[in-house]
């Protein structure tokens, strides 16, 4: 229960790249962006839900992230957080480098 | 990307500060998302237990993502410590009667390594100079012995005036037992003959006044200019500043003072004594009577030697130009020391000699030390596992909750390190107070002259005592750590698990056993020295204990060997008329009274033995002199008045020098030769030199104290045998000898008793030493002991219900206990005894009348650590006896 791994976690590192692509298409708070991750990858990935907190603190102290205390549609406070330019940029700059990484890893797995 | 590190950084301290803000708007967000996860899970239609479940489930450890994401937020290190030490100290707050034994355990074994460090580092690592460092250098003569032998004062100008490697040279005397007569006062007073560099190498500005300059230090008896230290213008001239240009008599010669020493200064002689009176090296002969230390020939050397190496200079280079200079040195020094080399050493610690005689002390306090330390560390560990077994429930909670097994583990070597850091300080401070205990064993020696040990501490001996404080810590808290953390989960919080312990129990018991094994050697140890030292005082070859001591020195004031005969006489006639004397009885005035320390070449007549055949111990004595100290007569007579230069030469021997001369015949009426003049022996003696086991008797010879011409008798050691306590007629006994004449010195007043006892300081230091760390050791045996069974008795309260429930009595549960307890103290004290006899040997020249086998001793302490063990273990065991069934039959 400690280490609660399982198969199709999310490859080391490549949670800030989902968390920034799903914020890239709308602002959201933690619990939708959660369920957009699951969504946009249709459940292939089994993240646990509490692993965005940490990831989101970090892009947020990196600036590549906002975050602002709103209201839900259930009058409930959540905080909502949105990319910047900065985080734009950085998404931009880590797509390629995922890009890069996945023909690189097909390269090697086709070969004969 | 760089900027966005940088950013990331600033926030990240920022992070420091807002910490608790920032963990309540967290744990708020993610109380929302559960919140919302379980209200999205009920609309798709689950029960609302069922909801909050998977909720969880699919959340994941709340514990641990808000570990994690703190740690993103500030520096993990410092933050993760800073929380564990809170952490820490809260949980040591929480159970005040564990952080007391072993904050305690840890500071008795701290105090006991750091004393003897202090005394390490002051006899062997401190700088002589602090301000000058390694670069002040002692220069000295090469004993074949391994002692520093002395310069010539003309060998000792030659360096002054020639070495280039040395910037400051100062020659001193430092040894210099000055008579001080002023009209209110007249004492005898510890000081040195010094030159003027002295003063400017040993870094210090004078409190008062000045000191003398390099003009007055360079005509032989023309400027008698003295300085006082602090404490001789504090006590005698009542601090006052009109003591510049006041006149003094030194050893019968006119001085003016013109300076007083700063408080803190303590001569450059760190284990000797202190001296309060300085004076020029031109005025040797004033400091020094017995030769003349100005003049070459006949040698007469007194000189030893400091020096600073010059800017640039080498301590190789140094030592390279002292041996080019090694012939004449010598030359200008003693020719008999010509095939001896100049040795120079970094002025670092106590003398070449002095650290030779420390070093077997040293050994074996660093020994005992370590076997405390050891012993404390035993029982931190034991206490240790004790308490992770206590808090495995604790442990287990945070470690289901999500906390890393690392984080656990690294929480509770804070824990163990805040221990350290505690027990250290406690430490220190106690062992400010047993370094001052160590150093104060060496405050008298066996002339009566005060020393003064400067042990102080430093911040050397505090590094040592931070670093071995954590580093015990650390050590023995690793172990506990890892197998607190190491529980199984699922049986710890079902409130079972204690089989998964077994290994630590055995770890435990055997870490009793260890401490029961040193305790064993440590009493050992001191019951042996114990007994050396009684066997010393209790005087079994000799009676010292009425007996009182003083020292005449008419030489000190010029009497010639006719004039100080008259004298002598007429002192010990009215000693004998005194109340309460029964009999006075003198001796040569060099060494001891009781051991001289004087050796000659003692023969058969008509031998030529080798010229490096032993010498034998010789001395002179008076009529009276065996009988006055109680030494048993085996055979012939003893000196009388009729032995005079005019009738036969005779002598007295003692047994083991009639053994070795006449192996076969009675030794009285032979004749041998001392220094080849012929002598009769009129009398045997017994053996009552006091020595170790490994020493054998040596032989003896006694002349009578006026009777030849090997040199010239003037000064006499008295011993006085009185009616009662000796030192309560001290003051009366020096009243009468004064009343003879009173400008002669009457020095080394003091009971024969404490003369014995300053001649065997390290075995009395050993011994006390020994039996406080003993006493330590028990006492920690007994809490590990009481400790383990306690625990044990704990853990098995379920199983002595059910055995009560059975029909078993008390007195089979407290055997129950104690047998399985007591098995491991025995196994300790087995140990400890095949231990004790293979280390007795190692300190076999420390006793004295007592066998390194002593049984007695061997006897006390396995009976002494065999009642500790059983009292130990029978307190818990009585308690165990006592649970109520029915309450035990629900515990856990």
């Amino acid at each position: 229960m400690a280490n609660a791994e399982s198969t199709g976690q999310v490859l080391q590192g490549t949670l800030d790249l989902l968390i920034l692509k799903a914020l890239s298409l709308a602002p959201m708070h933690g619990w939708g962006l959660a369920h957009r991750i699951q969504e946009l990858s249709q459940d292939a990935f089994q993240v646990g839900q509490g692993s965005i907190y940490p990831a989101l603190i970090r892009l947020e102290q990196r600036r590549w992230i906002n975050t602002e205390w709103r209201s839900t549609e259930n009058n409930r406070r959540a905080k909502y957080y949105a990319i910047t330019a900065a985080g734009r940029r950085a998404m931009g700059v880590e797509l390629a480098s995922w890009r890069r990484f996945v023909v690189a890893m097909d390269l090697v797995l086709d070969a004969r | 990307m760089r900027g966005s590190r940088v950013r990331e950084l600033l926030s990240r301290v920022a992070g420091l500060r807002l910490r608790g803000r920032n963990r309540a708007k967290l744990d708020e967000e993610m109380q929302a998302h559960l919140e919302m996860e379980i209200e999205h899970l009920i609309a798709h239609g689950l029960a609302p237990d069922d909801a909050r479940r998977t909720a969880l489930a699919a959340f994941g450890g709340v514990q641990r993502y808000r570990e994690e994401a703190n740690d993103a937020r500030g520096f993990p290190a410092i933050d993760s410590l800073l929380r564990n030490v809170r952490y820490a100290a809260r949980s040591l707050r929480a159970s005040p009667s564990f952080t007391v034994t072993a904050t305690l355990t840890i500071a008795l074994g701290i105090a006991a390594a750091t004393s003897v460090f202090g005394f390490v580092n002051a006899v062997f690592l401190r700088p002589l100079i602090p301000a000058y460092g390694a670069r002040v250098v002692r220069v000295f003569i090469q004993q074949s012995d391994g002692g520093d032998g002395a310069f010539g004062h003309v060998a000792a100008r030659l360096i002054a005036t020639k070495a280039k490697s040395f910037d400051l040279v100062a020659e001193h005397y430092s040894t210099a037992p000055l008579f001080v007569t002023t009209p209110e006062w007249q004492s005898e007073i510890m000081g040195a003959v010094v030159s003027a560099d002295y003063f400017r190498l040993a870094a210090i500005h004078p409190r008062l006044g000045r000191f003398f300059t390099n003009d007055e230090d360079s005509a032989p008896d023309r400027d008698a200019v003295a300085v006082i230290s602090e404490g001789l213008w504090q006590t005698r001239f009542g601090g006052d500043r009109d003591v510049l240009h006041r006149t003094i008599a030194i050893n019968g010669r006119s001085f003016e003072i013109i300076g007083v020493a700063p408080n803190d200064f303590y001569g450059v002689v760190p284990d000797q004594d202190v001296d309060h009176v300085w004076i020029p090296t031109a005025m040797f002969r004033v400091g020094y009577r017995w030769c003349d230390p100005l003049v070459v020939s006949p040698p007469c050397t007194m000189s030893q030697v400091l020096a600073r190496l010059a800017p640039g200079a080498t301590l190789s280079g140094a030592r390279a130009e002292m041996s080019a200079m090694r012939a004449s040195l010598l030359a200008l020094s003693d020719p008999a020391d010509s095939l001896q080399g100049v040795a120079v050493a970094p002025a670092i610690g106590f003398s070449p000699r002095s650290q030779a005689r420390y070093a077997d002390l040293v050994r074996l306090l660093w020994g005992i030390s370590s076997v405390l330390l050891a012993i404390a560390c035993a029982n931190l560990a034991g206490l240790l596992l004790v308490r992770g077994m206590a808090r495995r429930r604790e442990i287990a909670l945070r470690l289901a909750l999500g906390a890393s097994r690392a984080r656990v583990a690294g929480q509770l070597m804070t824990e163990n390190l805040l221990l350290g850091a505690l027990g250290g300080a406690a430490g220190v401070v106690l062992s400010i107070w047993g370094t001052a205990r160590l150093a104060s064993f060496f405050t008298i020696d066996s002339e009566g002259y005060h020393h003064f040990l400067n042990a102080r501490g430093d911040l050397r001996v505090l590094g040592f005592a931070i670093v071995s404080s954590l580093a015990a810590a650390a050590l023995f808290g690793t172990f506990p750590a890892i197998a607190a953390t190491r529980t199984n989960l699922a049986d710890t919080l079902k409130g079972g698990g204690s089989h998964s312990s077994d290994d630590q129990a055995r770890a435990r018991h055997a870490l009793v056993a260890a401490q029961v094994m040193l305790a064993v050697v440590l009493l050992v140890a001191a019951g042996l020295l114990t007994r050396s030292v009684s066997s010393i005082l209790a005087h079994q070859r000799f009676d010292a204990s009425h007996v009182a001591l003083m020292r005449l020195r008419p030489r000190l004031v010029g009497y010639a060997p006719d004039k100080a005969q008259q004298y002598l006489r007429n002192v010990v006639r009215r000693l004998e008329s005194e109340p309460g004397v029964e009999r006075v009885a003198f001796a040569r005035g060099v060494g001891y009274v009781w051991n001289p320390s004087t050796t000659a070449a003692v023969d058969l007549p008509g031998t030529t033995p080798p010229a490096d055949a032993p010498r034998t111990i010789f001395t002179t004595v008076s009529p009276g002199f065996f009988s006055t100290l109680g030494v048993r007569r085996l055979g012939g007579r003893d000196f009388n008045d009729h032995d005079a230069p005019s009738t036969p030469p005779v002598a007295i021997v003692n047994e083991a020098l009639a053994k070795k001369l006449w192996p076969r015949d009675p030794a009285v009426g032979r004749t041998m030769t001392i220094s080849g003049k012929a002598l009769t022996v009129v009398g045997v003696v017994a053996n009552y030199h006091v020595h170790s086991a490994v020493v054998p008797d040596a032989p003896m010879a006694f002349a009578p104290f006026w009777q030849n011409d090997f040199e010239p008798e003037i000064d006499a050691r008295l011993a006085i045998r009185v009616r009662g306590d000796p030192t309560a007629l001290l003051a009366t006994l020096a009243k009468v000898a004064s009343s003879v004449d009173p400008t002669v010195p009457v020095t080394e007043l003091l009971p024969m008793t404490a003369q014995v006892s300053g001649s065997f300081t390290e075995t009395r230091l050993a011994s006390s030493v020994l039996i406080g760390a003993g006493a330590l050791a028990l006492f920690l045996s007994g809490i590990g002991l009481y400790g383990v069974v306690a625990f044990v008795v704990a853990r098995r309260t379920r199983e002595v219900g059910i055995r009560f429930a059975v029909g078993a009595r008390p007195r089979e549960i407290i055997l129950l206990f104690m047998r399985q307890q007591l098995r491991w103290a025995a196994l300790g004290i087995t140990a400890g005894t095949v231990a004790a006899i293979a280390g007795a040997r190692l300190i076999a020249s420390w006793l004295v009348g007592v066998s390194a086998l002593d049984a007695t001793s061997f006897a006390v302490a396995v009976g002494a650590v065999f009642a500790v063990a059983v009292a130990g273990t029978l307190v818990p065991a009585w308690r165990a006896a006592r649970i109520d069934p029915t309450r035990a039959l629900r515990h856990e």
